[in-house]
């Protein structure tokens, strides 16, 4: 029976090679999306599960509201490590570290010099957390003294070739020495940070810090085999109270009680280490985390990619049940039971499927790069060799099979032989109602797509054309300029000498960095808490010219005032934040000053806000340290007057080679690296952008095969009103209406469902593009004239055709 | 084998009622040879749909081999229906996607009869309507004439008590019209019982019963001569 079921589907497709390659590749289409983003959220949701013991693995947060003002984050004060070891038996082991980008230091081996923004500093007790294979060293003892340090694979290989590491002696910043004691495999890229260094905490003096106030550190720690999470957070908070609550009273003069009842709250929290790539995004977090709304997007997206495709596949088949009609009356004449023809239209619907997958899967492997690119940095799509590849087809058979082949197989074999021999394809006319539900379906999500990705796209486009607070045209990045040492300084003199190059500035940092460093300052004799965690940015003297910021008040550091090193400028909203009113002249402290102990500052000027951070953020506190006559910074920034950019860039390489001896010349564009900042939303648009083009070609393969259907079925109608003198335009109108209704209906749905969405979308911007009227419109008029010439082409060649030949038939 | 009793078959549509078949009273003996006359919209079509178990009657009672199917499901006339009767449509209805072997094959597919029997059966009757050198054609490459041949073969070959021609000659020359006729009363010679709608006066006379509908009404039934000497 099967071979006949088979030999039937096979010839059928042939008989029909136009509409079985609409069904089968739209069908694929969206299969091959399918599998892509199963597999990207897969990888997604696989993040830090590396670890052994992963799923014992938490980090210790806060989350505190303290005078109205809160603060939530990833990090813990100093004495909260040793206190949890000692107090709470549930935990195994517990570790903290600092650094990464918040520091980078210059790290040197003989001539070899490089600053490193991957070197943490960490707990001898780090590898008992993050467990890793050790590649050489001990991982008990690794970590044991005060001056030995870990390094990656490639670290090793970058600094010291092919020599054995171990005992080798490298020099941070020109201060300590370090000897190499491990070497680890460098960290997998499914992991929420990556080091590639690990060196000792203790070298930091506030490591040993018994003050409650002020959280610096990342926590990491390993609970016992069967110990419950809640119940040591509910230890955690016995834990403030006994050792955090006494310094608080002290502080703020009232009892805890009291301050707890007028609304504070200081919880420590446990975060599970596999929570944390997709499902934290505080501050301070230690890399740019992944976002689990976007997978929970994307996964949406590619449902409802496949629901299209089976709603086409749905279509498609039941529409041409008017020339599978007589086969089915035919069928049933002879002695075929409902059930059989039910097995017969789900096995066909099988084999297509399995047509689609396999053509799919050739899809999905030559899309991969593409949507490689579009996931991001840190999503990777693996096909050859996924274990993950082979459950995830065989389920999408099943479900396809099933989803797609149920209604159609219910469907034909439901017809009435005697209607269907007689040649009036039983109930059609009855049961377009589901198909017509069917089109609306894929058009409101076309259309819901077509609006997702404008309003995405105006987004960026305002972002990208918002005025910051400074320029960002017209401005050259030389980076790695720490490699040049203190030649910075000679450098920056011959650029200047460029009648090209307007201003020079060196920094450590810039607008539109990841992340930023920070430290914590106070206004002296101020009382209550008036410690404030602000962003720092550090520069030259020449970099408020180069970006042309405005100063508000006050002055900006001068190359002549060495005294200017013991100053600090603020934005606006630090000044604000410190509660200083007329802060030029005024002094603050820094926490955390030179040689790692408070010092004081004093305020030299105020500059007016600007966007150093992406416009998701308020502009937020920021302090601005000048690096003095002798210091330097990674990059230096060109502001230019030229357009013959090959002649300026060729100038600036030629100072380059005579100052850097060998060390490659990079350069970026200030405007290019700044707009990385939205890398995410562009390439969610893109993405996006790349799915509603998909959505919209299936939902028009569809129409069209709907559209031929409807015709063929109408053809006599046609030749009638044709002979009766029916205009072509009034045929053709005749036969469009229909569908095009349909495509007005589905924008009314489509257009609050997508406004609901988007607008929640827009939320996350603190600075936000409206969205209006004439995007919904646009978008509704554009799916309407896809669908327009959709339809019409197979309306015209109906209403054109010769009535005789439709009227003769009979 | 058949016996119908008050028989009606009315159509609704949502404003009116048509009576299609009005108080049929037929009965049909095993082996007999019926032919169904009348003019356009008679009711001849649907007298053979329901006699062919494809429909069900409005009202009144049907008695087919013993059973009285009048009220039976689909499933059930299903059922009885592969079993015992064969069609012969007058636009063949033929599977275009099937090879003359594999229309014929088909109703014994559906009588889940075995490979080897089934091709056994099918060669044979094929053999008889001189379609082996046909076997691997489609439908489509074939002469009007042929095609009504794999269609009765295709009625055949599951051996049924009854054969139902609706026009089996109405889309086909006098030769090839007289070609089928000569099959059809071969097979009756045999021992098949036939109901046979059809125009031509002249091919009723291979039937030995003549009924005449008009307005769904049984108005003359005629017994022809030559079988009862």
């Amino acid at each position: 029976m099967f071979k006949n079921y088979l030999k039937a589907a096979l010839r059928n497709m042939r008989l029909h090679k136009g509409l079985s390659f609409i069904t089968i590749f739209g069908f694929a289409a969206g299969l091959a999306c399918c599998i892509l983003i199963t597999l990207y959220a897969i990888d997604q949701l696989g993040f830090d599960r590396h670890y052994p013991d992963a799923g014992r693995i938490y980090r210790v947060g806060i989350s505190a509201a303290l005078n109205s003002k809160t603060f939530n984050g990833p990090v813990t004060c100093a004495p909260m490590a040793e206190t949890v070891k000692r107090e709470i038996p549930e935990v195994e082991s517990i570790a903290r570290f600092l650094g990464g980008s918040r520091g980078a230091p210059v790290v040197r081996y003989k001539d070899k010099v490089f600053s490193e923004e991957r070197f943490y500093w960490a707990d001898p007790t780090f590898f008992d957390v993050l467990k890793t294979p050790f590649i050489k060293g001990n991982p008990r003892t690794a970590l044991s003294q005060a001056n030995s340090v870990v390094l990656t694979r490639s670290m090793a290989k970058k600094y010291f070739g092919s020599e054995n590491p171990i005992g080798k002696t490298i020099n941070t910043d020109n201060r300590h020495d370090f000897q190499v004691t491990g070497v680890v495999p460098d960290v997998a890229r499914q992991a929420h940070f990556h080091y590639d260094f690990i060196g000792p905490l203790a070298i930091f003096e506030n490591s040993r810090s018994t003050s409650w106030i002020g959280n610096n550190f990342y926590t990491y720690l390993v609970l016992r085999p069967g110990a419950s999470a809640a119940a040591v957070n509910a230890k955690l908070q016995e834990i403030v109270r006994r050792h955090a609550a006494p310094q608080f009273q002290m502080m703020f003069g009232v009892s805890w009680d009291q301050l707890l009842k007028s609304g504070a709250r200081y919880n420590y929290f446990l975060q599970p280490i596999t929570d944390i790539h997709l499902r934290s995004n505080f501050e301070f977090e230690l890399e740019a985390n992944g976002d689990v709304s976007t997978v929970y997007l994307f996964s949406l997206v590619a449902f409802g990619v496949f629901l299209l495709a089976c709603v086409n596949f749905i279509n498609l088949t039941t529409a041409r049940a008017a020339t599978r009609a007589r086969e089915i009356g035919i069928r049933k004449a002879i002695g075929s039971g409902r059930g059989q023809l039910i097995r017969q239209f789900l096995f066909e619907s099988s084999l297509t499927s399995f047509l689609a997958i396999i053509l799919a899967l050739a899809l999905a492997v030559l899309l991969r790069p593409f949507f490689n690119r579009l996931a991001g940095v840190n999503a990777e799509i693996a096909v050859q060799g996924n274990p993950w590849l082979l459950p995830i087809l065989l389920a999408l058979l099943v479900l396809s099979g099933l989803v797609a082949g149920a209604y159609p197989a219910f469907y034909l074999s439901s017809f009435r032989p005697v209607q269907v021999l007689k040649g009036h394809p039983g109930g059609i006319k009855g049961k377009s109602f589901v198909r017509s539900l069917l089109v609306v379906f894929q058009f409101t999500l076309s259309i819901a797509l077509i609006i997702g990705t404008l309003a995405i796209n105006r987004q960026l486009h305002f972002m990208q054309n918002k005025k910051l607070g400074f320029n960002k045209e017209q401005v050259l990045i030389v980076k790695k300029t720490d490699d040049l040492g203190k030649q910075v300084q000679a450098f920056k003199q011959e650029l200047l000498a460029n009648p090209d190059i307007m201003a020079v500035g060196n920094s450590a940092n810039l607008m539109g960095d990841p992340s930023f460093g920070d430290n914590v300052y106070m206004v002296p004799g101020a009382a209550g808490v008036a410690q404030q965690i602000i962003l720092n940015i550090f520069c030259d003297e020449g970099f408020l010219r180069t970006f042309d910021i405005r100063m508000a008040a006050g002055r900006f550091f001068e190359k002549e005032r060495q005294g200017d090193l013991q100053g600090v400028v603020l934005n606006e909203t630090a000044a604000k934040a410190l509660g200083l009113t007329d802060p030029v002249g005024k002094e603050i402290i820094q926490m955390i000053g030179r040689d790692n102990k408070p010092s004081r500052l004093t305020i030299l000027g105020v500059m007016k806000d600007f966007h150093y951070q992406s416009l998701h953020e308020e502009i937020r506190p920021l302090a601005i340290h000048w690096f003095g006559p002798d210091g330097f910074g990674k990059m230096v920034s060109v502001r230019f007057r030229t357009t013959n950019i090959p002649v300026l860039l060729k100038s600036i390489e030629n100072t380059w080679k005579r100052l850097a001896k060998g060390q490659a010349f990079e350069y970026e564009f200030f405007d290019e690296h700044f707009a990385a900042i939205y890398n995410a939303e562009q390439n969610t648009g893109k993405l996006l952008m790349a799915f509603s083009v998909l959505a919209i070609a299936i939902a028009c393969l569809g129409l069209l095969g709907l559209a031929t259907f409807a015709t063929q079925q109408r053809t006599k109608e046609i030749g009638i009103r044709k002979v009766l003198g029916a205009s072509v335009l009034n045929l053709s109108r005749l036969l469009s209406n229909e569908f095009l209704k349909l495509v007005l209906l589905a924008n009314l749905i489509a257009w609050p469902l997508s406004y609901f969405v988007m607008n929640r979308w827009l939320r996350s911007f603190a600075y936000r593009a409206s969205l209006s009227l004439e995007l919904f419109f646009f978008s509704g008029v554009l799916a309407l004239c896809i669908a327009i010439l959709t339809v019409s082409y197979q309306s015209i060649r109906a209403a054109r055709a010769n009535p005789v030949n439709s009227l003769r038939n009979e | 084998m058949i016996q119908t009793k008050n028989l009606k078959k009315i159509y609704t549509t949502e404003e009116v009622e048509t009576s299609a078949l009005n108080q049929i009273n037929l009965s049909v003996k095993e082996g007999e040879f019926v032919a169904v006359m009348g003019p356009s919209g008679c009711g001849k079509s649907t007298l053979l749909n329901i006699l062919g178990l494809l429909d069900n009657p409005s009202e009144g009672e049907y008695h087919f081999v013993g059973h009285e199917v009048s009220k039976f499901s689909e499933r059930q006339r299903a059922h009885l229906r592969k079993a015992n009767i064969g069609f012969v449509f007058q636009s063949f209805n033929l599977i275009d996607e099937l090879t003359v072997f594999e229309n014929i094959e088909l109703p014994l597919l559906y009588l889940k009869v075995g490979s080897g029997e089934r091709k056994k059966k099918v060669l044979e009757v094929m053999e008889r309507m001189q379609l082996i050198p046909r076997k691997n054609h489609f439908p489509q490459q074939l002469s009007g004439g042929q095609q009504q041949r794999v269609a009765v073969a295709r009625a055949l070959v599951a051996r049924p008590k009854l054969i139902l021609a609706d026009e089996p000659t109405g889309n086909l020359d006098s030769a090839n019209g007289d070609e089928v006729m000569n099959l059809l009363s071969q097979l009756h010679s045999e021992g098949t019982t036939i109901v046979m709608v059809t125009h031509s006066p002249a091919y009723s006379e291979f039937a030995q019963r003549v009924v005449h509908l008009f307005d769904g009404h049984i108005v003359t039934e005629n017994f022809n001569q030559k079988f009862h000497v």
